[in-house]
């Protein structure tokens, strides 16, 4: 497993062509995202268990950002109704807060201790699932797109190699660390592109622009079909209140 | 019972060998409801062992939302609206006791979590056999070769995704992928099953759902509006 690991990290051909051509590939695939999965979990579920233990820390973290955020927005607003609604914002803020503390403190039948031990544990056994739902999704697109480009692999080797592209996202057990955690979130997500791009090509048996267009096809109709579809559910919204009106 | 593990296995491992195999198997309708029934068994057990646990570590519903409506009525948005539009109070306390029934409908509970070991099994065997017929029609419309035993058989091997569903063994457990790895598993058995081209077996993998999700969604609907006094 360490080996396979490595060897999809280091974007090893042969480990990739080895992994194509066993009989058991999505079993393989699978144990991959357990190890990943397994890893990031473990660690999120530690931080899950502090976090349910020690809540004021949470709340008083998620109210440092807000406020950032609204010192952000309100330094580059330029309209009065939008600095108004940030004024609303603020002046909520703290009762906000309070509020949420206040039904986090309520009794539950068994003591808190408990409860973060198994929302520690709840973290870690659905960050494989997590993980194993977003290489499904990338190897359904990519192995569609693929097999319209001339593409000969079959789903089951798309999904087993594919499971490769998680390799990298083993760096997201560092996400809690709080400078690193922001620069690691790109740095998993393109080194696993590019994981990914090098499991089509091999998978597909086809050249790495043709392997990196499969994969970046549907992403791309989704981003360009996005405000396209925007622009004509508001044009219907509108046509809709006209006749309504 | 090792046949069914094996076969489950076979399943969510997406192996085509044991998809041609139990399309083969001359008992496959009778082995495939077995496996369904089995998997939604476990599945259900899991489900109400979870759901104890979390009614278990859950902070009373009443308490939530009194605190909660408490929490908002002092808050200076619900002042300034109170000022602005005296009716802005009793039409408040209206919209937020709807919305606190409405969610307590999808709360946890000891009878909610029992009902699911067995509503939990027959919801999976009538999808199996609903989307297996609506894949059967479709596939054969579109020149599939397959019989109506054979279909069923391979296309209960996709209810091998459904396991990962035990991960709710543990409260508050998140549950996902299952869904698309059994349309992968689905895709596969059409495909061993009824011989036809990738295109055409896309189409009637995707029709299948479309035809389920017609009948189920209202039909859902209706069986959750007549239990809502009961959980």
């Amino acid at each position: 497993m360490i080996d396979t690991l490595n060897g999809a990290l280091l974007l090893k051909r042969n480990v990739f062509l080895h992994l194509r051509e066993s009989p058991t590939v999505v079993w393989r695939g699978l144990m991959m995202i357990l190890f990943v999965g397994a890893l990031v979990g473990g660690v999120h579920g530690v931080q899950a268990f502090f976090a349910t233990l020690n809540p004021d820390y949470t709340y008083n973290q998620i109210q440092r950002e807000v406020e950032t955020i609204i010192n952000q927005q309100a330094r580059e607003s330029t309209l009065d109704e939008q600095r108004q609604i940030l004024g609303i914002v603020d002046e909520n803020l703290d009762p906000v807060i309070a509020l949420l503390k206040r039904i986090d403190g309520l009794p539950t039948p068994l003591p808190r201790p408990v409860e973060a031990v198994v929302r520690g544990i709840a973290v870690f056994v659905s960050m494989p699932l997590q993980y194993l739902q977003g290489v499904l999704i990338a190897a359904i697109f990519t192995h569609l797109a693929a097999s319209v480009l001339g593409g000969k692999g079959s789903i089951q080797q798309m999904i087993g190699v594919g499971a490769l592209s998680t390799a990298p996202h083993a760096l997201d057990a560092l996400k809690f660390v709080n400078v690193l955690g922001d620069l690691i979130m790109p740095v998993a997500w393109a080194w696993g592109f590019v994981v990914l791009v090098v499991a089509t090509s091999v998978v597909h048996r086809l050249e790495l622009v043709r392997a990196a267009i499969a994969t970046i096809f549907f992403p791309l109709l989704l981003v360009l079909l996005t405000p396209l579809f925007c622009i004509v559910s508001s044009l219907v919204i509108q046509l809709l209140l006209a006749m309504v009106a | 019972m090792q046949k069914y593990v094996a076969l489950g296995i076979g399943g969510l491992t997406l192996d085509t060998a044991v998809f041609r195999q139990q399309r083969d198997a001359p008992n496959a309708l009778r082995q495939g409801a077995i496996l369904v029934a089995l998997i939604g068994l476990v599945v259900g057990v899991a489900t109400f062992v979870g759901e104890m646990g979390e009614v278990m570590l859950t902070r009373d519903y009443e308490d939530v939302t009194q605190t909660l409506y408490d929490g908002l009525i002092t808050m200076p948005w619900y002042e300034d609206l109170a000022t602005y539009d005296p009716r802005f109070p009793e039409n408040f306390r209206t919209q937020f006791t709807t919305i606190a029934n409405t969610v307590q409908l999808f709360q946890s509970s000891v009878m909610g979590g029992a009902l699911k070991i067995i509503a939990i099994p027959l919801l999976y065997l009538a999808t199996w056999f609903l989307y297996g017929g609506f894949a059967h029609i479709v596939a054969r419309l579109l020149g599939g070769a397959a019989t109506f035993n054979q279909t069923l058989g391979a296309t209960a091997l996709a209810s091998s995704a459904h396991v990962l569903g035990v991960v709710q063994l543990i409260p508050f457990a998140q549950l996902s992928a299952t869904t698309l790895l059994a349309l992968i598993a689905s895709y596969l058995a059409l495909r061993e099953t009824h011989n036809l081209p990738p295109l055409r077996t896309l189409l009637v993998t995707v029709l299948g759902v479309v035809l389920l999700c017609v009948l189920l969604v209202p039909l859902s609907f209706g069986v959750g509006y007549f239990l809502s006094p009961y959980v």
